[in-house]
Order: C-alpha cells, then structure tokens, then sequence
C-alpha cells in the first residue's frame, strides 16, 4: 500500500516537474511515453496545467499595439492582400463605375474650390452613401497639389480621417495621408503616385490619429468616390 | 469577455480553417495572452514578437485542441506561456528541452464531463499556495511563469543542487494535496 502511495507521489510530482518544464531532455521524453500509454498520468498533467494556467489567469490584460493582429494575418495568410477597401464597401463598388463612366460627379464640385488655382485636371467628390460626410477634392498634376474641402460631416473625436488612393483594377490602396482637422487644406502628393490619379478613386477611412498604423485602413470606410478628368 | 464556450466554438472553427474566428479569437483573447507573455519575458518587443508567433501556432494547431481535454483559456494561455518560456531560455541561452509541445492527452471524442472537472480544478491554486512555506510557494510561481530551472532554484534559495528537487517536490505534493481537499 505505502509502496503504491510513494509510486503515485512520485508521479504528482513527475506531472508538475513536467508541466513546470523542470524535467530535462531525456526525462522529458520518458514522460512523453509515459502520457501515451497511461491514462493515470496523464490525468495527473491534465490536473496540473490546469491548475498552474489559473496562476496566469490572474495577470492582467495588456493591449497588443494595433498592428500585430495584422502581422499575424500577413504571416500567415502572405500572398493575399488585406481586405481591399471595394470589399469592405459592400454595395458601393457600382458608383465607381457608374458615375465615372457618366462623369455626373463633376457637376456637384464646389465652384470655390479652384478658383485660385485656375482649373484642376482632375477631380473628386468623395461621399458617404447618405452624404453624411462630402469631401471635394482637385488634383492639379503638374503641381502634385491636391486640394480638399470638407463639405458636410465631421472629424470624428479623437480620430483621423485618412484619404486613400484606391486602384479600381486591383483594389488596392496607397495612403495620401491625414485630411486636415479643418475643412480645407491642401495635401502634396508623391510624385511616383501623381500618374495614378486617373480612372482610379479617393476613399475615406477612419483611422487612430496621425492615420493607419499598418499602411492599409484600419477602420471603416467612410465614403468613397471616383476621379474624373475635366 | 467571451464565455468559455464561445472561445472553444472559435478554436473549433479555426480547426476548419475560418479565418473569421481566427479574427474572433484573436480580438477575445490577445490582450490577455499578451499580459501573459509579456509577463514572462518582461520586454515588450520580445513578447510582441512572441505573440505573433503564438497566434501562428494556435491557427496551425487548433485542430489539435479538441482532443487535449483541457479547457479553452487554459490551452491558449499554456501555449503562450511554454511559447514564451522556450523564448526566454534561449535567450537566457539554457539547455533545456523546449516544452513548447502542449500534451495532447487524445482519450478520443471531446467529453463535457472532463470539462467540467477541468473548470472545477481551477481558482484554488492562489488560495493553496498560500499553505506552503513562502519560499516554495515562491518557487513554484518562478517556475511556472519565470522559466526558472532546478540549478536557478538551487542558487536562489540557497539550496544544494542534489536535494533541490525533493525540496520543491515536497511543495508539489503539499500543494496537490490542498487543490485535492
């Protein structure tokens, strides 16, 4: 009886080293076997990382930074582009091709937008779907100037509104940063992407301040609209 | 917070390849498995590269869950701490044999019986430990969340190597007998 008492002990003891990670490289793998073929035991290494896992679950929460979730995705899942902003989108994508092929978009621009810059080659008016926020925005090429005007809605608080350059063919995004806190301001544009204004579209995200931590949006997509020339 | 079944339904649908649960999982539990690792490693871009590397893990290996009878938030958090410890042996670079595997106790289809007995056995540890004698109870902590081995033990509580093992023993066993009671 004593002999089976000390035998079991000295498995309790056994099944915490091994939990624990107390046991070396050979032991290690004898208690490996030993968890394949002996229920009792492996019982006992159940039992304890239970127990031992309660210890952990008393430390607090700590928020990841924003970006690792996405590292995570990227590592995982590598040859897929994260979630383009047209998916995400659901119903709007047709107002790309609708209204640029129809050019209607030119007739809502603001009149005051360009007046100090003469006429702009290319234009945009980037809107919700209820119109609960309009962005107007004119794109001189030569200059790489692109003047935006919020028209209706707000910067949400403690948000950014990012603008996001969006290739209908691939939907895939680049960054042309954060819209100013007030209605009007001018972004300059990357030289490299100032070719790529044309047929493509503007899009608005809501994103932490100072903008999308990842280079994609992060949050929702807020409005969306097509460039068209004049 | 998620409730336990919640997280067992992502982990399930992650063994299918839902990448939406893995979303799921990831938003229920990060913080919480991040608070654990960085606990374990104490330097923040350490453990957020761990973390990433643990999610990884816990994508590939969701369809090993089922079997392992463990409960949910056990199994995320034993993943991440032995993922972690590994971590900080090696860069404490110790020979140790990497304990990252989680057991996979298969006694075949998933039994609501053992996850009730799992959920039972937990929440008593902090109260147990309590009944040792401080320094095992502190030792045992070091172990379980400091990766600490026989030898850093021995030097710590100025014990001889050749006994340190019956001594923290002697605190498992008084400790099993106080979570059994």
């Amino acid at each position: 009886m004593s002999g089976w008492d000390a035998e079991r002990e000295d498995d309790v003891g056994l099944a915490a080293e091994y939990v624990l990670g107390l046991l070396d490289p050979a032991e290690r793998s004898a208690a490996e076997d030993r968890l394949v073929e002996d229920p009792a035991f492996r019982e006992m290494v159940r039992d304890w990382t239970e127990h031992f896992a309660a210890l952990a679950e008393d430390i607090a929460p700590v928020t990841p930074p924003r970006d690792l979730q996405e590292r995570v995705t990227r590592r995982l899942f590598p040859d897929e582009r994260p979630a383009g902003l047209l998916q995400r989108l659901g119903v709007w994508p047709w107002l790309l091709g609708g209204l640029a092929a129809a050019g209607l978009a030119i007739l809502a621009l603001g009149p005051n937008l360009w007046t100090a810059q003469g006429t702009p080659d290319l234009t945009a008016r980037i809107a919700a779907e209820d119109d609960s926020l309009v962005v107007q925005a004119a794109f001189d090429r030569e200059t790489g100037r692109l003047e935006v005007e919020r028209t209706a809605g707000t910067v949400p608080e403690g948000r950014d509104l990012e603008l996001w350059l969006v290739h209908v063919d691939d939907n895939s995004t680049t960054s042309l940063g954060v819209l100013p806190r007030d209605a009007a301001g001018v972004i300059e544009v990357r030289a490299d992407l100032i070719p790529q204004f044309e047929d493509n579209a503007l899009a608005v995200s809501i994103e932490p301040l100072g903008g999308s931590p990842t280079g994609q949006a992060t949050g929702p997509v807020v409005a969306i609209g097509p460039i068209t020339g004049l | 917070m998620n409730s336990l079944t919640e997280i067992e339904n992502m982990i399930a649908r992650m063994a299918i390849g839902d990448r939406r649960a893995l979303t799921a999982l990831y938003e229920a539990t990060s913080a919480k498995l991040f608070g654990v690792v960085l606990r374990v490693l104490d330097d923040r871009a350490e453990a957020e590269d761990a973390l990433q590397e643990i999610f990884v893990k816990l994508w590939h290996n969701a369809d090993r869950y089922r079997s392992n009878g463990l409960s949910p938030m056990t199994w995320l958090i034993t993943v991440a701490r032995n993922h972690a410890i590994d971590r900080l042996r090696a860069r404490r670079s110790q020979r140790a044999a990497p304990i990252d595997e989680v057991i996979e106790v298969a006694d075949g289809a998933p039994n609501p019986e053992e996850a009730v007995v799992a959920a039972s056995v937990r929440g008593r540890i902090g109260d147990c430990l309590r009944t040792l004698p401080p320094d095992r109870a502190d030792a045992i902590r070091r172990c379980y969340l400091g990766g600490e081995a026989y030898v850093d033990l021995a030097h710590r509580y100025d014990v001889p190597l050749n006994t340190i093992r019956t001594w923290l023993r002697r605190g498992l066993l008084k400790l099993r007998e106080c979570l059994a009671s």
